[in-house]
């Protein structure tokens, strides 16, 4: 097994083993990331199969991330979801309030409001969806985030407190 | 996580039920492995091509085969040439791969002890084996020749094994036994989803195989008759070449142990066993090993053609 700090060193080479042991590393990582915000296994393995190609691509290219590897895959799976909803109407997303589960079942219940709030999320920017997706779902750190979006760690603050806001008009206050 | 900013208790919920996620369907994840890791083979080689290729692009054809002999010869002097070396991740659809066919093959001439050709003969079983499921894993069909020649190393290796004494013939077969069940595991593994094209081939090789274990199954039973059955095909062999077929005369096949033609056509070859009978005389024509001198002529269907780029998940 090759050293973690040496993988990405290895993989700017094109070494099949260092490439093969960050696919096992990270892909079971952005698939589950992927799975929770489009919702879809099928989709979230086309998000997968993508962002690793995508990174091939750009180490073949003699471009890729220089450092920070999870942090560059997860902005490029972040923007394939991106793009992904972006070929979806709006309306497709963000056609229903919270809905009211008393006389549902629990499960699809469940279902409605986990796509309503991915439809909210999407209403975010870029920056701020991807955020509140690391912040609020995979448990990481203001530091990593701020590694992940090239940004200082107070912005990723203001971005965090923008977002939440947004979020909270979006899902709450039609509650109130 | 440090939450700095509050959040509202129920937006937090809300939040908290993206959180399970569905467990990954393992088949899925192993294709998906096996698409990127073709993929990086791919790009590997292509990276390392173009690097010869910038050199030798710069030289007259002419300059550049010579130089490309010399690198040859001194690398299966050495062992130490780049070319060479080069040349051993190679797969058939690649410029070097033929490189890598000789310098396998010049291997095998230049040992001595019968045991260490079985040993290299078996290596190129291996090799040929995980070049097909590489290429399956690209979509690219693998040519039929990767098959036939698999099937020939294998039938070498029985035949020199023959030749040894009865204890390290039992070993040496024994052995072979041991690795092509592992060859004929891995080729049952191999799923040809992303390369329904390739199907076909990799049948014949997984029936391949099988013969050709079950005929190992047969002579480990029987060394005695296995080891007669050697000596007469050996005989034949010789009478083969140095005798010419007389067109006229009837010709009796002694043996069924056929084993199933590797072109695609769903016929049987010639190609027989060496422990298992007489073989059938061939036209030299139709020699099977011709594809490897450049020539695939005869009864194999020079089918290396390739299908394209292997397919990706996702957009573009």
């Amino acid at each position: 097994m090759i050293p973690k700090p040496d993988l990405l060193a290895q993989a700017q080479k094109l070494d099949t083993r260092a490439l093969g042991e960050i696919y096992d590393l990270y892909s079971p990582r952005l698939y589950r990331y992927a799975v929770r915000l489009l919702g879809d296994a099928c989709t979230a393995e086309d998000c997968v199969a993508e962002t690793f190609s995508r990174f091939l691509q750009a180490l073949q290219k003699g471009r890729g991330p220089r450092d920070y590897l999870q942090a560059y895959l997860f902005r490029t799976a972040h923007n394939f979801i991106v793009d992904h909803y972006r070929h979806e109407s709006p309306e497709s997303i963000l056609d229903d309030d919270t809905p009211d589960c008393q006389n549902t079942e629990e499960n699809a219940c469940l279902n409605i409001r986990q796509h309503h709030v991915r439809g909210a999320l999407l209403e975010l920017t870029v920056d701020q969806g991807q955020v509140i997706a690391l912040k609020f779902l995979e448990g990481w750190e203001n530091e990593e985030i701020a590694r992940a979006l090239n940004k200082p760690v107070g912005a990723i603050k203001s971005l965090q407190h923008r977002a939440l806001a947004h979020l909270q008009k979006i899902l709450l206050d039609d509650e109130v | 996580m440090t939450n700095d900013e509050k959040i509202d208790p129920r937006l937090a919920a809300l939040l908290d039920e993206l959180k399970p996620a569905s467990a990954r369907d393992p088949q899925a994840a192993t294709r998906a492995r096996g698409r990127f890791l073709a993929q990086a083979v791919s790009a590997s080689e292509e990276r390392r091509h173009n690097w010869w290729m910038t050199i030798f692009q710069q030289k007259e054809k002419f300059a550049m085969n010579l130089i490309m002999s010399v690198l040859v010869v001194l690398g299966l002097l050495f062992g130490g040439s780049a070319t060479v070396s080069a040349a051993q991740d190679d797969l058939p659809t690649q410029p070097l791969y033929q490189i890598k066919l000789m310098s396998e093959d010049v291997r095998v001439w230049l040992a001595s002890d019968p045991n260490m050709k079985i040993e290299l003969l078996m290596d190129q079983v291996q090799n040929r084996t995980e070049e097909m499921a590489v290429l399956t894993l690209a979509g690219i069909t693998p040519p039929a020749e990767s098959s036939i020649r698999t099937q020939d190393r294998i039938q070498q290796a029985l035949q020199l094994a023959t030749t040894l004494d009865d204890v390290s013939m039992s070993a040496a077969i024994e052995q072979i036994r041991k690795q092509l069940q592992t060859q004929e595991q891995s080729m049952t593994q191999l799923q040809s989803g992303s390369c329904t094209e390739c199907e076909p081939i990799l049948q014949q090789t997984r029936d391949m195989l099988h013969t050709q274990l079950g005929q190992i199954e047969s002579n480990l039973a029987d060394p005695e008759t296995s080891r007669e059955q050697n000596q007469n095909q050996s005989q034949n062999q010789i009478r083969t070449t140095q005798t010419p077929l007389a067109t006229d005369s009837p010709v009796t096949p002694q043996t069924s142990s056929y084993t199933p033609a590797l072109d695609g056509t769903g016929q049987q070859n010639g190609n027989i066993n060496p422990l298992a009978g007489t073989p059938m005389p061939q036209d030299p024509g139709t020699n099977q090993n011709n594809y490897e001198n450049g020539n695939s002529g005869g009864s194999v269907n020079g089918n290396g053609s390739a299908s394209g780029a292997g397919g990706q998940g996702g957009k573009p």
